[in-house]
């Protein structure tokens, strides 16, 4: 009894926990600092997938049909990589349209249609209860196994739990408390969720822990306990698809969780609803398959080491996971693991009655209420008040259906058999969910009768044989078909024989379903309603920027009926800071009578968000006159609305073009701007340098012409100087030429092998004269190996020539040395031009090659040369794709250096 | 552009995935027989799924550090 106390305790500090979980979120909410706004968090929140069935069930399961349970869970890793392409355009869809539950998604699609609402809530109900009631099961199953005595007594029947009714109303007041803090069901339940994932990680430490123990603490490693299962004839077996598992189970289960990862109600509920950002389906599609891999990888081993250690002692394996630690005397890892079981079950409950009793108000409860009351407005959030409370009973309300069950039904089936037939039940909306948002023509009528027969052939081939075996129907009706037809038997309908019971149902099910939803869909006409939000829906990714703005309703509404509208469900003062945001955002005045068209459907949205689309139509049409759109009128606001998004695309795209150009332009003008600038610098200095030479040879010459007395002497001293300024003025203009040459690009390079120590030698002794001139000693140290380089022989002797002239100008006469030599690398040629003269200061080695630096430069004593020979040098040496630059200290002489590219 | 390419791969992965999964690619390892100590349909499930993780993770995240180029 004391055992049974501490369960009960330990299960109810968790929930306390929980709801440490869930507080701590809404508070970091509040702060602006949300936890669930993150994509690990998001891809952890769906493993609310992994129920007790997982935890408990397939451990069972693999004991009797070995790799069987696996395809429960490979059916979500395939169906991970459609999450980008299928699950983000439904998310996209709900988004714009604030849809919160599927039974909304279809309704919506096919024209705010209310019957359809109502029979896929119904649906889910019938569908899933039994479902939730599964978990409970668990829950006081898995309490009796800890509070058991370990021999015997472990049957699930004995302690009738009232611990399950406990823990049924903690459960139920915990989704009351966080699932409808607020009117608006299509807001997160930010708590939730947190809670959700930590549920997730608990579970999952939990279970590989248990996994753990039995691999390595009862055996020694997977090695270990595989070899000794395949001694064991039974299990041997397991080590392959079993007969009871052909190739067509297996494909069936896959395909049919493929649908149920995304149509059951908890993970429509977590995946698309509580999707806080697109982006974090980018995580969810590789760590929910990883959490998947995770949490079923121990499976097997638990599976065969359950069975090697206590098959023999009547343990149900559906148990083993629990069993095993309590057996061997792992006391805290038995109240651990019960834990994560217990984890597993709450998780699940919670999502999926948040999910179905959202439905149920939504489509049954608040509809109902409101034709009740014929709707007459009674104050300021009196209906708000009624909407909660109908939610809060919706919540009881399934929480006590699934104990019942629990306790009147479910203890007659395995964990496993109710699970899968809840799977086939939400597979019945893939067809009208799926053909919605892909295909146009899909109509109201075809989704109606797809998922009506669906769910006929779902409940004749699945419940009733179930119903059969507990005695609730006529077993007859299974051995020998309804009405003793022979054709009409549940478990071989026409006499399809060969698959086991849950594919036979799915298949059957879907047959008719998709035949029935595509036939009527091709053969009925529909409603422009309809058209219009195909449309939206199958375009959602064209349509998804302007459809706050986009409006299919035409009509007279009065803006002060629309306000007290809005105000029933939300508060005089809510109603009124939304509409006025919202109208302030589209530029809407308010001062008119007459409501805007776009606020009429924008409250209609709103309201949708919280009490359903099919009552929010109801709702909406009820204070305004609407006048019936003709389908020309809806082709046509589709069509504008879909070109102005494409005009205001097409005029993005020119501006951006537009504006490139404009700041191309500007550089181009900058860039003339510069070089004219330099034209007109370079221009004044060669007038300025040719003006020098010329001066001197008129004065020189005038002088002649004036005194022709001149003693013959004399006239040839100045004769002379004639001469050779105007040698210095025709080199000048050469150099000027040439430079403009090279700078211009019309200079071709003649490129040929040629020996540098040849062109070396040339210019030296061509040289020679001068330097002896100045008793300038020049060196030269070239190896003996012969220097081959593609170039022009011409231009590199004016290099050449350039460079050594510049040092015999610049080293004192009598002690100047000068050097030149070669050095080579792997990839470069370098020749190196030193001397001992003066240096250059180290600002100004940069500066020595720009045109007429000199002339520019007067600090310097005296200028030699034109100023052009350097500039000319690196445009040559650039042309050959080499480099050129000076090293030098002042007073230490220089050394310049130019390289050529090696070969 | 980026997010369509993506779509492509993800979706002709899937049926990739659904083709190694399933009959007949998955009767190569439906035997009675183990491989390194472990049952060879196990392992077979188990690497292709391995697998699987690595291949969407590249293909869901795996341009995110080359952000519209």
């Amino acid at each position: 009894m004391s055992n049974n106390i501490v369960a009960i305790l330990s299960a109810l500090f968790y929930l306390g926990i929980l709801f440490g979980v869930a507080y701590y979120a809404e508070y970091r909410l509040k702060k602006g600092r949300s936890i669930i706004n993150n994509g690990y968090v998001y891809a952890l929140s769906l493993g609310v997938y992994c129920t007790a069935w997982t935890y408990y069930g397939s451990v069972g399961q693999a004991s009797t049909k070995g790799i069987e349970f696996l395809a429960v869970y490979i059916g979500p890793t395939i169906m991970a990589a459609l999450f980008w392409p299928l699950l983000r355009k439904i998310i996209r869809i709900c988004k714009t349209q604030r849809i919160n539950s599927i039974a909304d998604l279809i309704s919506i699609r096919y024209g705010k249609n209310f019957s359809l609402a109502v029979v896929v809530t119904i649906l889910c109900m019938v569908g899933i209860i039994p479902y939730i009631a599964l978990q409970l099961k668990a829950i006081s199953g898995s309490m009796n196994i800890l509070t058991a005595t370990a021999e015997g007594g472990m049957g699930l029947n004995n302690i009738l739990g009232d611990n399950a009714l406990y823990i049924s109303a903690v459960l139920a007041f915990f989704i009351i408390l966080f699932g409808t803090r607020s009117i608006d069901a299509s807001e997160k339940h930010e708590g939730l969720v947190a809670a959700i994932a930590f549920e997730s990680i608990i579970k999952l430490v939990a279970f590989v822990a248990v996994g753990l123990f039995v691999t390595f603490g009862l055996f020694n490693g997977f090695g270990d306990i595989f070899s000794k299962a395949a001694e064991n004839d039974t299990l041997k077996k397991l080590f392959q698809f079993s007969k009871d598992t052909p190739y067509t189970t297996w494909t069936g289960l896959i395909l049919l969780s493929m649908l149920a990862i995304v149509f059951l109600p908890r993970q429509f509920q977590i995946a698309v609803v509580e999707n806080v950002k697109e982006n974090h389906l980018k995580k969810a599609i590789w760590v929910f398959p990883l959490y998947l891999l995770l949490i079923t990888f121990f499976v097997l081993p638990i599976a065969f080491g359950g069975s090697l250690l206590m098959g023999k002692s009547g343990v149900s394996a559906d148990t083993y996971v629990l069993a095993l630690p309590m057996h061997y005397g792992a006391g805290f890892l038995s109240f651990f693991t019960f834990i994560g079981g217990f984890s597993a079950a709450t998780s699940m409950i919670i999502v999926e009655t948040i999910a179905i009793s959202t439905m149920m108000s939504n489509n049954i409860a608040t509809p109902l209420l409101l034709a009740a009351q014929k709707f007459k407005p009674k104050g300021d959030g009196q209906l708000t008040r009624s909407i909660l409370n109908i939610r809060r009973f919706s919540i009881l309300l399934i929480i006590a259906l699934a104990f019942l069950y629990d306790k009147l039904v479910a203890q007659h089936f395995t964990l496993v058999s109710i699970g899968m037939v809840s799977f086939a039940a939400v597979a019945q909306f893939a067809p009208a969910v799926i053909g919605g948002i892909y295909w146009k023509n899909a109509s109201q009528k075809g989704a109606m009768a797809g998922i009506s027969i669906g769910f006929v052939t779902w409940f004749f081939t699945a419940v009733i044989p179930s119903m059969a075996s507990t005695g609730i129907v006529d077993i007859g009706i299974v051995n020998n078909g309804l009405f003793g037809i022979e054709w009409l038997k549940p478990l071989s309908l026409f006499g399809m024989e060969g698959m086991d019971s849950v594919t036979h149902c799915f298949f059957w099910s879907m047959l008719f379903n998709i035949t029935a939803f595509v036939v009527v869909s091709l053969n009925s006409k529909k409603s422009e309603q309809e058209m219009y939000q195909a449309e939206i829906f199958v375009d959602i990714f064209r349509y998804s920027a302007a459809t706050e703005t986009n409006v299919m309703w035409k009509g007279t509404a009065h803006l002060t009926e629309l306000n007290s509208l809005l105000a029933n469900f939300l508060g005089h003062e809510r109603a009124e800071k939304i509409i006025m945001t919202y109208a302030r955002r589209n530029n809407i005045s308010l001062e008119q009578k007459e409501a805007d068209p776009r606020l009429v459907t924008f409250a209609e949205k709103i309201l949708a968000g919280v009490i359903g689309s099919a009552s929010a139509n109801i709702m909406v049409s009820s204070v305004t006159k609407a006048e019936k759109l003709k389908i020309d009128e809806v082709i046509h606001i589709l069509r504008e609305s879909q070109q102005m998004i494409e005009l205001n695309k097409e005029l993005k795209k020119k501006s951006a073009e537009l504006q490139k150009a404009t700041q191309q332009l500007t550089i181009a003008n900058e860039q003339l701007k510069e070089m004219d600038m330099l034209k007109d610098e370079f221009l004044y200095t060669v007038t300025h340098e040719l003006r020098t030479p010329i001066t001197s040879i008129r004065a020189m010459s005038e002088i002649v012409h004036d005194n022709t007395d001149m003693p013959e002497e004399q006239r040839q001293v100045f004769l002379g100087n004639v001469i050779k300024e105007t040698e210095r003025l025709s080199h000048l203009i050469t150099q000027v030429l040439n430079l403009e040459r090279y700078e211009s690009g019309r200079q071709q390079l003649n490129l040929n092998p040629v020996l540098l120590n040849v062109l070396i030698k040339d210019s030296i002794h061509s040289l020679q004269p001068l330097a002896d001139e100045k008793k300038i000693v020049i060196q030269e140290q070239i190896p003996d190996s012969m220097f081959l380089v593609r170039c022009d022989a011409d231009l590199l002797q004016q290099v050449l020539n350039n460079l050594l002239s510049n040092a015999i100008k610049f080293v004192d006469a009598g002690t100047g040395k000068i050097k030149i030599s070669v050095h080579s690398s792997d990839d470069e040629l370098q020749v190196w031009v030193e001397d001992n003269g003066h240096g250059i200061q180290p600002e100004l080695q940069e500066l020595v090659f720009d045109k007429f630096f000199q002339a520019k430069n007067q600090t310097l004593k005296k200028p030699h040369g034109s100023g052009l020979g350097l500039a000319i040098c690196k445009k040559i040496i650039d042309m050959h794709q080499g480099r050129i630059w000076v090293e030098s200290a002042e007073g230490k002489g220089s050394r310049f250096i130019f390289t050529l590219p090696n070969g | 552009m980026q997010s369509k390419l993506k779509q492509q791969k993800l979706t002709l992965f899937s049926v990739l995935l659904l083709v190694l999964f399933t009959f007949p690619f998955i009767s190569v390892a439906n035997r009675v027989a183990m491989f390194a100590g472990i049952p060879v349909l196990f392992l077979y499930i188990l690497i292709v799924w391995i697998i699987t993780i690595i291949v969407l993770y590249r293909i869901a995240e795996g341009r995110q550090k080359k952000p519209d180029e």
